[in-house]
């Protein structure tokens, strides 16, 4: 009888580790953009500050340098600029002045020239000295002869002034002042911002307003003039620009941080999304797997089961066909007694004619009590064997597979003979495997019984007359006794403790059902040898 | 030919049904020989002697459809009644095709039972009385020369003297003598007679 349950193991959750690993992979991706990102960042920052620097630098010497250059030249130049204070008419005089600035400032873009209380001794341009130029004039003056420059508008354009004094040196005379374009200024912030960066001149003393970009001058930016709060924010560094009314900021492109981090993070979705659909791959094929793996154990249940089923039916179809065959013969001889008694009888002059009452009765009696036993062994008859194609060889293996964990336990040694290319045999799977089973607990039990010689169950199949395949068992056991080996098939006989002394007539009833022969084989030594046959006809 | 009585062979592992048995044909005035085992039975057995046999189906060491098989195998050819404690379709079917007379189950109707020994007995008669013949025509036959044979095997099949003659290119008085020969050696009162007698013999240029 098949008792090797397969094993089970629970099933494990494979959804929730699956979530776990996933879980900690989005983890560490948010981890790895977030340091990206602030790599990003910390280095932006210092570019941001290297190159504020160096612009203000630059811009702060250029103006210092101005300033500086500008009182010589007013020095040297003293002569003529005298010249025009006493002669502001002379187009000679002023021509002369106009060349010597070109030549020294050949950027400049406006010359003015004023006596001590800051009047204009002759307007370059028409009008071009406006108030705002007026009011730089006298607060040069008033300071002390200093001027933090700014760019401011004139009809003609944009400009920033720089101015110097001019006659004695501990009295002076006036004051000469350049205008120059911002372009100056724009050329180096446009050669030292950093891609992605802007470099912004903006007023120091009007809240974010723009003086320059390195695309120009305020009027030529296609936007308004002032930074708006959240720009103001993105400042990264900025720094005051000596002898002038500039802060020079760094501004980073709005996109430059968020594109990085959209970048990233996309990456992160990216091999995220990957790994989500290999894991979610592997967990599909797992769950298959355990499917298959379950069917499979299913399907070794119901097999079992079938087999627990024909098991039942057979001891039960046995025990009756024993009891029957017990039961038959004091039967049948009691019947055979009560009729020669009768004849018997025939024979007397004085016929005792109560005996043969009793007599006849008894033998009817006798023949009804076979009615009824045979009418018990049709209900409970194995009926007719089902017919159909199988593998003998499989039929060994699949009983195998239920002693396999005995015969481990046990250290019986298995040797399997089984011949390649049988043809199909023909009857019932489930009962041969049966008989099988049988032979196979017998040859266990023997062997278990003599523990002195190693242990060894062989099992062979071979293909031994025109349609006739045999099966053979043989143990290592003590084997069969030539005195009882004739009543070993008999229904009851047993010796062993729990026997119930039926598997093996259980199973010559069932190869005999089938058309073939179940024996023992006496003569091989060491141990027990059982040989079945079963028929690869069809019929 | 001595006419001996028939006996009942009879072979079952079984005492009490061997002896009822015995009991019960002793009252109807068969006479028996039983024996517990199949191989007793061999150990004892004379083919000459006339009967049948009944023969438990299911014994220890050999069983009654495996000492059917070994007669077959000698060629004895007695009638045989199974008689099984369990019979089932394959088994039954199985002993038919071995020659068998009748299957019975136990408890078996014993008028059933006498019928078909008589039955029996009666196909026994009537294969030993074939048997017997066919050895007696196979004697007889056996005296003729074979020239006496060669004439003979044509008288059977239906050639007058004059044919036989031409035939055998012999005179149609030497053929006169061989036929009364052969009339005399096999003891045929008539023609039909003589070809029974050749019929009998299983003479295969007959066939
Ligand atoms: N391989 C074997 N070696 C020795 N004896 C055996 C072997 N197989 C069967 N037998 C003997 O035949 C008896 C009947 O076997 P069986 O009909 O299977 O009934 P059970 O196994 O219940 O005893 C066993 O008790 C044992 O004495
Ligand atoms: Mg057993």
């Amino acid at each position: 009888m098949p008792n090797s349950q397969p094993d089970t193991l629970p099933s494990p959750h494979y959804g929730s580790y699956a979530l776990i690993t996933l879980l900690m992979v989005a983890a560490m991706l948010a981890w790895q953009t977030w340091i990206t990102n602030q790599n990003f960042r910390g280095y932006h920052q210092q570019l941001a500050v290297t190159s504020v620097t160096g612009a203000a630098d630059e811009l702060e010497l250029l103006i210092t340098e101005l300033q500086r250059s500008m009182r010589l030249f007013a020095e040297e130049q003293r002569a003529l600029l005298e010249e025009i204070a006493s002669n502001a008419d002379s187009d000679a005089a002023w021509t002369l002045l106009e060349n010597a600035v070109s030549r020294h400032y050949p950027e400049y873009f406006g010359l003015t020239l004023t006596n001590i209380a800051g009047d204009v001794f002759r307007p370059d341009f028409d009008n071009a000295v406006n108030e705002l130029c007026q009011q730089d004039i006298h607060s040069f003056i008033d300071e002390g002869y200093s001027h933090a420059g700014y760019i401011h508008p004139n009809p003609l354009g944009y400009h920033f002034d720089v101015m110097a004094p001019w006659g004695d040196a501990g009295r002076p005379q006036g004051v000469f002042f350049l205008s120059f374009p911002p372009e100056i200024l724009a050329r180096t912030l446009q050669r030292i911002q950093a891609p992605g960066h802007a470099l912004l001149l903006l007023r120091a003393d009007k809240a974010g307003l723009i003086e320059a970009t390195a695309l120009g001058t305020r009027t030529e930016l296609q936007r308004g003039f002032t930074l708006s709060s959240d720009e103001q924010q993105r400042i990264l560094h900025g720094r005051a620009i000596a002898n002038s009314r500039w802060d020079l900021v760094d501004l980073p492109d709005a996109q430059l941080f968020r594109n990085e981090l959209a970048r990233n993070a996309g990456y992160a979705l990216i091999v995220f999304c990957a790994f989500a659909a290999v894991g979610l791959l592997m967990l599909q094929q797992l769950r298959r797997k355990e499917k298959r793996r379950l069917q499979a154990e299913e399907q070794v249940l119901r097999h079992q089961a079938d087999l627990a089923h024909v098991d039942r039916l057979n001891i039960m179809g046995e025990m009756a066909s024993g009891l029957a065959h017990e039961l038959n013969q004091p039967l049948s001889a009691i019947s055979t007694y009560c009729q020669a008694g009768l004849r018997i009888i025939e024979t007397l002059e004085d016929k005792p004619d109560k005996l043969a009452h009793a007599l006849e009765h008894a033998s009817i009696q006798s023949q009804r009590a076979g009615q009824i036993i045979r009418r018990m062994r049709r209900f409970t008859g194995k009926g007719v064997v089902r017919r159909k194609p199988i593998d003998i060889n499989q039929v060994i293996t699949n009983a195998l597979g239920f002693i396999e964990s005995e015969l481990k336990r046990k250290d019986i040694k298995l040797d399997l003979d089984l011949a390649a290319d049988l043809p199909a045999a023909f009857g019932d799977e489930i009962q041969i495997e049966q008989v099988i089973l049988n032979l196979l607990h017998n040859a266990i039990e023997a062997m278990f019984s003599a523990s002195d010689r190693p242990r060894m169950l062989r099992i062979s199949s071979k293909h031994s007359a025109a349609d006739t395949l045999q099966v053979s068992v043989h143990d290592s056991g003590p084997g069969l006794d030539a005195a009882t080996v004739d009543s070993i098939f008999d229904t009851f006989y047993t010796t062993r403790k729990n026997g119930m002394g039926l598997g093996l007539a259980i199973s010559r009833s069932i190869i005999e059902a089938h058309g073939g022969k179940l024996w023992a084989d006496t003569t091989t030594p060491g141990g027990a040898t059982f040989h079945f046959t079963v028929s690869t006809a069809e019929a | 030919m001595t006419a001996t009585e028939a006996t009942v062979f009879l072979v079952d592992d079984d005492d009490a049904v061997r002896d009822a048995l015995e009991l019960l044909l002793d009252s109807v005035g068969i006479s028996t020989a039983s024996y517990p085992s199949a191989a007793a039975f061999l150990d004892h057995y004379d083919p000459g002697r006339p009967g049948c046999l009944v023969l438990d189906i299911r014994m220890p060491a050999m069983s009654g459809m495996e000492l059917q098989a070994a007669l077959a195998g000698e060629s004895v050819n007695i009638p045989i009644i199974f008689l099984s404690g369990h019979g089932n379709v394959p088994m039954s079917a199985k002993a038919f095709r071995g020659g068998a007379v009748d299957f019975l189950e136990k408890p078996f109707d014993e008028n059933v039972l006498l019928e078909r020994i008589h039955e029996a007995i009666r196909l026994d008669r009537a294969n030993r009385e074939a048997t017997a013949r066919r050895t007696d025509a196979c004697t007889r036959l056996a005296t003729l020369t074979r020239r006496e044979h060669e004439v003979m095997l044509l008288i059977v099949t239906g050639h007058a003297n004059k044919e036989i003659a031409t035939k055998l290119d012999l005179s149609h008085r030497t053929i006169e003598t061989h036929r009364g020969r052969i009339m005399e050696k096999t003891a045929a009162q008539s023609l039909t007679e003589l070809i029974e007698i050749a019929l009998a013999s299983g003479s295969h240029e007959l066939k």
